[in-house]
């Protein structure tokens, strides 16, 4: 059983640039008690998500849409407990899997196998549970011989594929992807498809970001809005 | 539990990679070690009047723990920022960070300790169950290593001078550190390096291979440091761990 809750969630993101991140200004600000480095200490805080309530249950896939830096990303890290709110309350019960950057914890240089047990050990699998899913990631992904060479000669189709087989072959209980999905081929598209359906089926949640009506209306059930860090359920007609 | 050997097999995974396609591997730093303990034994026993016998092993030993303590001081402000792609995606403990990359440390050691046997072996170092005091040294040395390594990501990760600061500052505690020097030579005036907190973690290790029980004073600075590091990385924790996120 997998279910998340929002209450009232306020998440603000501190930018800090090169100045905010010099340690220089920062001790001349405490040693000018902050008037002639006014700028130092200035950091910029985004409002990513603004109020955001909503709860998930079993069986649950979510569309997230919205505007390039509308908050997709920032609520799918919030969603996995990466991100901590300022204010609100987060419930969330499930072991979650996430694709959000292709390519993020991959070792260019090891072979495919290397890093699939490099992914799933990160994740937190142990090294017999990698074990055992390497047939089903063999087959799901079908890169076959190229699974023994370098991840660096892989072209982002083929990353993709290796991250999102090892994401869900432990069949989480929450999976949350960021865009991404549309970057395989046909085959590759399919195969997708059936495990998220299988995992909706086998009540889980599913979260998917994108900018893609057609992949939001072939995989989820409930659609949301993030507008400016105001999130909105909307019909599925919405998503034009 | 399981969570420290993941972290410990990605740190060997590390090390396979970044030696991937070279022939000696990790054995590259034994035999870079090698050539610098030669160099500075042949120059310094013979500028210093040195009884090689004694000199030798104990540039040996000082040089592989300083590698030890400056690789971990060094890789420390670097720890959360070397893995930002990690820690943006999947919801980890900050430990297992720490525990990867003190491990990639502690694997350089364990390579370099060949350098340490053959020393032993060729001057027939007469090893005595005091010696056997160096391996809780160690073990105290990889523990205080632990909260540094801790302190100085959190850090590197918010202040990113800190990198670039600490890279700086350690060849200095090079010189200020007893390393290629037994502390008991020194001239009166340089008991200051005692001050120098990075000698303790030499001492303690150094002194039992060679059959004299480190002073009381040495455990009491690395026991005294690892509770107060502890203390202050709990603290830390507690404070900074759900911002190290947005830092990255």
């Amino acid at each position: 059983m997998a279910n998340i809750t929002f209450e009232h969630v306020t998440l603000q993101y501190p930018i800090y640039n090169s100045r905010g991140m010099s340690l220089r200004n920062q001790i001349v600000r405490i040693a000018t008690g902050g008037r002639i480095e006014k700028e130092a200490g200035h950091t910029t805080v985004v409002t990513a998500l603004n109020d955001v309530s909503f709860k998930l249950k079993d069986g649950d896939a979510i569309g997230l849409i919205g505007h390039n830096g509308a908050g997709k990303s920032t609520l799918l890290r919030t969603l996995a407990g990466i991100y901590q709110p300022a204010m609100g309350r987060i419930e969330r019960i499930g072991r979650v899997a996430t694709v959000f950057e292709i390519g993020a914890g991959l070792e260019p240089e090891l072979s495919g196998y290397e890093n699939v047990f490099n992914l799933g050990m990160m994740m937190g699998m142990s090294y017999k549970q990698v074990k055992a899913i390497l047939p089903d990631i063999e087959e799901f992904t079908e890169l076959g011989e190229f699974l023994q060479l370098p991840v660096r000669t892989y072209s982002s189709g083929m990353t993709m594929r290796l991250m999102f087989a090892v994401a869900t072959a432990n069949t989480p209980e929450i999976l949350l992807i960021d865009e991404m999905l549309s970057t395989g081929d046909a085959s590759f598209q399919d195969k997708s498809k059936s495990r998220i359906q299988k995992l909706i089926a086998a009540a889980k949640i599913f979260v998917f970001a994108s900018h893609d009506p057609e992949l939001i209306r072939t995989y989820c059930n409930r659609v949301f809005r993030l507008e400016h860090g105001k999130l909105a359920e909307v019909g599925m007609d919405a998503v034009g | 539990m399981s969570l420290v050997f993941n972290a410990m097999y990605l740190a060997w995974s590390d090390t396979r990679a970044r030696y991937s396609k070279s022939v000696l591997g990790p054995f590259w730093l034994t035999f870079g070690n090698l050539i610098s303990i030669l160099g500075l034994s042949i120059v310094w026993s013979a500028l210093l009047k040195q009884d090689m016998h004694t000199f030798v092993p104990t540039i040996t030993i000082g040089m592989i723990v300083w590698q030890l303590v400056s690789g971990a001081i060094n890789d420390g402000a670097t720890t959360f920022i070397r893995q930002a792609a990690i820690i943006r995606n999947v919801s980890m403990p900050t430990w297992f960070f720490v525990v990867r990359s003190l491990t990639r440390q502690i694997i350089n050691l364990l390579h370099n300790m060949i350098i340490v046997a053959g020393v032993i072996w060729y001057f027939h170092l007469p090893l005595t169950p005091v010696s056997l005091l160096a391996i809780p040294g160690l073990l105290l040395v990889i523990l205080n290593l632990s909260w540094i390594t801790y302190v100085l990501g959190l850090f590197g990760a918010r202040f990113r001078d800190i990198e670039y600061t600490i890279a700086s500052l350690m060849p200095l505690f090079f010189f200020i550190t007893p390393v290629i020097f037994r502390a008991d030579k020194l001239p009166i005036s340089m008991k200051i390096i005692w001050l120098n907190p990075l000698s303790y973690f030499i001492e303690v290790v150094r002194a039992p291979v060679f059959g004299e029980i480190p002073t009381l004073k040495a455990y009491a600075v690395m026991l005294g440091l690892l509770a107060f590091g502890a203390g202050a990385s709990v603290l830390l924790n507690r404070r900074y761990r759900h911002r190290l996120a947005f830092w990255l």
